[in-house]
C-alpha cells in the first residue's frame, strides 16, 4: 500500500515538474556558477573540526545547532550569508570570533573552520585548499541550496 | 513514510552527521545535580509515586521550607459541576516526531508532526528545527499546514525569520486537537520508544526541549496568563518511591508488533534537561496539610489555552500572517499552493493526508470544572490529576487502567466516556471532602 502509493505520487510529480520546466530545490548544496566554485580539502574541514572544538562549540554547541541565544551554523546560516562571497563570512570570523578572543585565530584556522562548517552545511570538499587571504575568497560566492539564489540577503538574523 | 525514498540530503544529514565530531562537547546537560525531576506525570501517565519518587540513586530530597505552604482554598470537585468533557488523540511516533525533508514536486516539504503528548512543550524548539530546514532553500515566503499548537509556533517562528508565512488549516482554534490537551509542561510524554527513536534522537530532544523551555519564558507574566507556574501537589497515602509494575497488553513488543506492548517501551529523557526543571520538594508532616500522609511540591509550568491560543493567533495576524482555511487529501494537493517551500505540521491527521502509517493516536480525556481563580495549585492523587487553570479546573484520571504510558494507545474513540470523568472527579472530590482549610 505504501509502496504504490509512494510510486503514484512520484510519477504525478515528475510530470508535474515536467511540465513546470524542471525548477526543483536540489537536495545538496551546489557550489556557485558565477565565480570560482568552492573548493576545501577534507583535511582543511577536519583541522576546522578540531579548531571548532576549541573555540566555537562552547556556544554553538557540539553539533551546530547553536542554542537559544547562539546561531545556529547550519540551516540559517545558509539564509543569513546566501548572496554574500566567502570573504565576508570570513571577515567576520577573523574580527568578531570567537566571542571570548575576538580576532585571536590565524587566517589558515579560520579559512579551516570556513571549511569545516561548509562541510557541516553538505558543501562537497574538492581538490584545492580554501584560500585565507579575502582577495581570493572575494572571488568566491556563499553556496546556495538549489537553482535559484535570493535575491535579497537576509536581513533578519536568528 | 520512508517508502517515499526521497528523504533530501538534509533530513539525513540531520541524522547521521552531526553527532559524530562532537560528542564529547555535549555534556551540558550531564552538569545537571542529582535532583528529582520535575516532569508531569498527568500526560505521561505515571503515578506520581515513580516520576516524581525518590529516585533509584538513593538521594535524598529536600524538604519545603516551614511556612511556604500558603493557605489552600479547596478544589470544588463534583460530578454535578462537570461543564465539559474533552477527548483528544495524541498523534505519537515510534521512533519520535518526524522532522526531514522530502522534495515533492517542485516542493520542499518540511515534516513538523508526531509529537505525542509533548506537541505544546516541544513545539517551539521544534519549529526552530523546522524553520531552520525550511531557511536552506531561501524562501521569501512560506506555508504552514495546520493551526494547532506546532503549526502556530512554526508560523510564529518563521515570521521572526523574516518569511511572509501563510497557514493552511482546516481548523482553527478552538477546533484543532492540541487545545484538547492537558497543557502543562510534560516534554517527554509519550514522545517515543526507547528502541526505534535510538540514541540518537536524546540529543534532538533535549535541543528541542530547552529552546522550548527558554521560549515559554517570554510568555510569563503577561496579562490574562498565558504561560504560568503552579504548585502542584504530589499526594499519597503510602510512602513515595515504591516503584509501580506496569501490565502488558499483550505478548512482544512493539518491534515484533507494531504497537508498543508495554509502559516500558516508552523513552524518557527529562534527566537531562533537570538542571533547569524545579525538582519536587518534600513537605514535612506537620506542613501538610492535606489528608494524606504523605505530600510533596513542584511547580509546573502550564500552558492556558484560551489566552495562550488567542495571543499567539494575534501575534501572527500582526506580523502580517494570513490564515487559509483548506483542507488537503494528498501530498499531490500541494501543487495548487504558490509557496514552494512548505512546513507540514498536521499532528495525527497526517496518518490519513500523508498516508504515514507510523502514527499511532493515543487517546487521552479530561473533565472540565467551572474556574476557581482563588485555587491556585494543582494535586495529584491516586492516579488523577487536578489542575486549576484559567479557562477552569482540569481534572484527568491518567492511570485509570493501570497500563502507565500505554493506557490509551491505538484508541481512536475520540469521544467522551463520561463514566471515566466522573470518577475522576469523584476521586478528587473524596480527598477534598477529608481536607480541612487552615485559615491564613
Amino acid at each position: 500500500m505504501m509502496a504504490f502509493n509512494a510510486l503514484r505520487r512520484r510519477d504525478v510529480w515528475l510530470s508535474a515538474c515536467i511540465v513546470v520546466g524542471g525548477f526543483a530545490y536540489a537536495p545538496q548544496v551546489r557550489g556557485a556558477e558565477r565565480t570560482g566554485a568552492v573548493s576545501y580539502t577534507a583535511e582543511q574541514a577536519e583541522h576546522g573540526a578540531a579548531l571548532y572544538k576549541q573555540n566555537c562549540a562552547v556556544c554553538h554547541g557540539g553539533t551546530l545547532d547553536g542554542a537559544f541565544d547562539t546561531p545556529s551554523l547550519r540551516g540559517r546560516l545558509i539564509s543569513n550569508w546566501s548572496g554574500t562571497t566567502l570573504d565576508k563570512v570570513f571577515h567576520y570570523i577573523s574580527k568578531a570570533m570567537p566571542l571570548f578572543a575576538p580576532g585571536s585565530l590565524k587566517p589558515a584556522d579560520n579559512a579551516a573552520i570556513v571549511a569545516f562548517i561548509l562541510r557541516e552545511n553538505d558543501v562537497a570538499p574538492g581538490p584545492r585548499e580554501l584560500p585565507s587571504d579575502e582577495g581570493a575568497l572575494k572571488k568566491i560566492s556563499f553556496p546556495s541550496v538549489g537553482g535559484k539564489r535570493a535575491k535579497k540577503t537576509s536581513s533578519t538574523s536568528p | 513514510m520512508r517508502g517515499f525514498g526521497v528523504d533530501s540530503a538534509l533530513g539525513k544529514f540531520d541524522i547521521v552527521r552531526r553527532r559524530d565530531v562532537f560528542a564529547g562537547s555535549l555534556a551540558l546537560g550531564g552538569l545537571a545535580a542529582g535532583r528529582a525531576l520535575a516532569s508531569d506525570p498527568i500526560a505521561a501517565g505515571l503515578p506520581a509515586s515513580s516520576a516524581g519518587g525518590a529516585k533509584a540513586t538513593g538521594e535524598s530530597e529536600r524538604t519545603a521550607l516551614p511556612g511556604t505552604i500558603p493557605p489552600l482554598v479547596p478544589i470544588r470537585a463534583h460530578v454535578d459541576q462537570i461543564v465539559d468533557i474533552k477527548v483528544c488523540l495524541r498523534p505519537f511516533r515510534p521512533m519520535g516526531p518526524r522532522l526531514d525533508v522530502e522534495r515533492i514536486g517542485d516542493k520542499l516539504v518540511v515534516h513538523n508532526y508526531g509529537h505525542g503528548g509533548s506537541g505544546w512543550s516541544l513545539s517551539w524548539g521544534s519549529a526552530e528545527i523546522a524553520v531552520g530546514k525550511a531557511l536552506t532553500a531561501l524562501p521569501r515566503q512560506v506555508a504552514v499546514i495546520g493551526c494547532g499548537i506546532v503549526g502556530l509556533t512554526s508560523a510564529l517562528v518563521a515570521q521572526r525569520a523574516g518569511l511572509d508565512v501563510t497557514i493552511y488549516t482546516k481548523d482553527m482554534l478552538p477546533h484543532t486537537r492540541s487545545v484538547r490537551a492537558n497543557g502543562s509542561w510534560t516534554p517527554d510524554s509519550r514522545i517515543a520508544l526507547t528502541t526505534p527513536a535510538g540514541p540518537e534522537f536524546g540529543d534532538l530532544w533535549e535541543r528541542m526541549a530547552r529552546y522550548s523551555w527558554k521560549s515559554y519564558r517570554d510568555y510569563l507574566g503577561l496579562p490574562g496568563n498565558p504561560i504560568e507556574f503552579r504548585d502542584s501537589y504530589i499526594l499519597s497515602d503510602k510512602p513515595f518511591g515504591s516503584t509501580q509494575e506496569f501490565a502488558s497488553t499483550g505478548p512482544g513488543d512493539y518491534a515484533s508488533n507494531g504497537m508498543p506492548r508495554s509502559a516500558s517501551e516508552f523513552a524518557h529523557y527529562s534527566d537531562r534537561i533537570r538542571d533547569v526543571i524545579p525538582a519536587a520538594e518534600v513537605i514535612a508532616a506537620h506542613d501538610n496539610p492535606f489528608p494524606v500522609a504523605y505530600a510533596k511540591r513542584e511547580a509546573v509550568m502550564i500552558f492556558n489555552f484560551g489566552g495562550y491560543g488567542h495571543l499567539l493567533l494575534s501575534e501572527f495576524y500582526q506580523a502580517g500572517g494570513k490564515v487559509v482555511i483548506r483542507e488537503f487529501h494528498a501530498p499531490s494537493d500541494l501543487k495548487g499552493l504558490k509557496e514552494k517551500v512548505i512546513i507540514n505540521c498536521p499532528g495525527l491527521a497526517a496518518r490519513d493526508w500523508w498516508s504515514d502509517k507510523t502514527l499511532i493516536p493515543v487517546r487521552g480525556q479530561t473533565a472540565w470544572l467551572p474556574p476557581q481563580p482563588d485555587v491556585k495549585y494543582g494535586v495529584r492523587y491516586n492516579g488523577v490529576s487536578a489542575l486549576s487553570k484559567s479557562d477552569g479546573i482540569l481534572i484527568q484520571g491518567f492511570n485509570a487502567s493501570g497500563l502507565g504510558e500505554m493506557d490509551g494507545v491505538g484508541n481512536s474513540f475520540e469521544h467522551a466516556d463520561r463514566m471515566e470523568a466522573e470518577n475522576a472527579v469523584t476521586t478528587i472530590g473524596g480527598l477534598f471532602s477529608r481536607f480541612s482549610p487552615r485559615r491564613g
